[in-house]
């Protein structure tokens, strides 16, 4: 198969704390999943330990069908972190974020004039709104060419617009690079286009993996969600 | 020109100069009071190495190197607050310096260097010895400028990107450990830390650029501390204090005209 990353049976201790436990998938290449769960089930740990920022205590993890020095597995990856505590004045503007990442020429103006975000990238970051930061992030993220996208609640402060306009870059990046996208979210009312599977995770471990169809049909899944 | 002001001001540029580009990764880390731990031990290390009889730059800079290891890993601001611990550790060594500086009273001319600094003792050998290191923190800043940069914005961010942050963070750690060794006798332990942090907050009064954060934060650095020796001269002032409250006034009218505050009104 077209494997991207796997997981076996990989627990996470923190301390004598257990934060994941038993996380067993397969991702295979151009997978657009939506991991979802309540505050502190575990998402973003989740996402950690895929970057190899947090070492499975058990089990493994394996990249392309290699098991891979931890430390190469992030080259491979483009993330965007759940918070990014910025001061209104650090001196970056959007334009240097993205070249962090040192684009090519082509794809920089191709992101730029898709994203719609000429207007803003000369402006500092941190004088940006919520929504174009994460547009300039999801950029930077892009522009490395990753094999997989992680994404760590890219919704969080957005309004209903502002969100909309995210997820329409990213289902254009979809289409255009077919990345793998391994997407944390708390919003399930509006899900994606392309998601093809929805892992539900609980206090550290996947209960659920299901067609984004059939989210709906589990019981309690507000309650899993929301707490 | 009379050498001894001659060389004063040289050697007032250079301090100057690499506390204000050093300061930028304290700024831009957040972490003032690491740079305040880093040069309350190495004034530690500094006196105690009198009293022991050892070379005493070289155990200042070991103790300000293994203070940095080991508040290191306590640096990242996406995990703890580590300003309540550090200040515990800083006002720790602070206390062991004052012990060696007591034991040593009336004795050492040396000590009185290390607390308050002495500017006007600078040789022509220290000069060139700190211009070449000047020379060589100047280098390494372009040539790992993306590294720094992104390093500086976000770290995890900076990991994914293929920097490797650990070499990073310890990198920009032993050079604060060594500029604040090489500043320890000209400044002194008890205001070199005025030196470092004054500089990039004035270059944060001005831009958004890291580049020219850095060249604001050098010049203010150079113009505050030759400025606050010309005053001492002047007025038969101490150098340090004179430069301590030139560079703090430079602050305070850099923030008057600040574009980013009259800009965005804050
Ligand atoms: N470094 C750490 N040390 C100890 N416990 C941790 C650490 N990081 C996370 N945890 C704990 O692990 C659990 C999962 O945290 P995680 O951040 O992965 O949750 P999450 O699902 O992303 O939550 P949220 O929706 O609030 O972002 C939480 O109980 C948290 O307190
Ligand atoms: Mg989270």
């Amino acid at each position: 198969m077209n494997e991207i990353i796997s997981f076996y049976d990989v627990t996470v201790k923190i301390g004598q704390k257990t934060i994941l436990s038993n996380i067993d998938f397969k991702l295979n290449r151009g997978d657009f999943i939506l991991l979802i769960g309540a505050n502190g089930s575990g998402k973003t740990t989740l996402l950690k330990t895929a970057l190899g920022f947090i070492k499975p205590s058990f089990g493994s993890i394996i990249y392309k069908n290699e098991i891979s020095g931890y430390k190469d597995i992030k080259n491979f990856c483009g993330y965007v972190p759940q918070r990014l505590d910025i001061d209104r004045y650090f001196p970056v503007i959007a334009e240097d974020v993205i070249n962090f990442a040192k684009p090519e020429k082509n794809l920089l103006n191709y992101i730029i004039k898709e994203f719609r975000i000429k207007d803003i990238i000369r402006k500092p970051f941190g004088m940006l709104s919520g929504g174009e930061r994460q547009k300039i992030l999801l950029a930077m993220a892009l522009s490395k060419k990753p094999d997989i996208l992680l994404l760590d609640e890219p919704n969080l402060n957005l309004d209903i617009n502002a969100y909309r306009d995210f997820l329409r870059c990213l289902l254009l990046i979809k289409k255009e690079f077919n990345p793998t996208i391994l997407m944390v979210t708390h919003l399930i009312s509006i899900i994606p286009k392309m998601v093809n599977r929805v892992f539900v995770i609980k206090d550290g471990r996947i209960i659920y993996k299901k067609a984004p169809y059939e989210i709906f049909k589990i019981k309690n899944i507000m309650e899993i969600i929301y707490g | 020109m009379d050498e001894v002001v001659l060389k004063s001001l040289l050697m007032a540029g250079l301090a100057g100069l690499s506390c204000g580009l050093t300061g930028v990764f304290i700024y831009l880390m957040n972490i003032p009071f690491i740079g305040v731990a880093i040069a309350h031990s190495a004034m530690a290390g500094g006196i105690w190495a009198l009293i022991f009889n050892l070379p005493s730059k070289f155990l200042a800079f070991i103790a300000s190197f293994l203070t940095a290891i080991f508040i290191g890993p306590i640096t990242d601001r996406a995990k703890t607050n580590p300003n309540i611990s550090l200040s515990i550790i800083f006002s720790f060594v602070m206390g062991i310096a004052f012990l060696g500086a007591g034991l040593l009273e009336g004795k050492n001319q040396l000590v009185t260097n290390f607390l308050w600094g002495n500017i006007f003792l600078s040789g022509w050998k220290d000069i060139f010895f700190h211009g070449v290191l000047v020379i060589f923190v100047i280098i390494f800043i372009i040539i790992f400028f993306r590294q720094f940069s992104v390093f500086l914005f976000n770290r995890e961010i900076a990991a994914t990107l293929g920097v490797n942050t650990g070499f990073i963070l310890y990198f920009i750690l032993f050079l604060i450990g060594i500029v604040v060794t090489l500043n320890l006798d000209i400044i002194g332990g008890l205001m070199l830390f005025a030196l470092i942090i004054t500089p990039p907050s004035i270059a944060y009064q001005f831009t958004f650029d890291l580049k020219k954060f850095f060249f604001i934060s050098s010049l203010s650095g150079i113009l505050g501390s030759t400025g606050g020796v010309i005053l001492s001269f002047i007025f038969n002032l101490p150098v340090s204090a004179t430069v301590v409250i030139f560079m703090s006034l430079l602050f305070f009218i850099s923030t008057l005209f600040s574009p980013k505050r009259i800009r965005y009104g804050e």
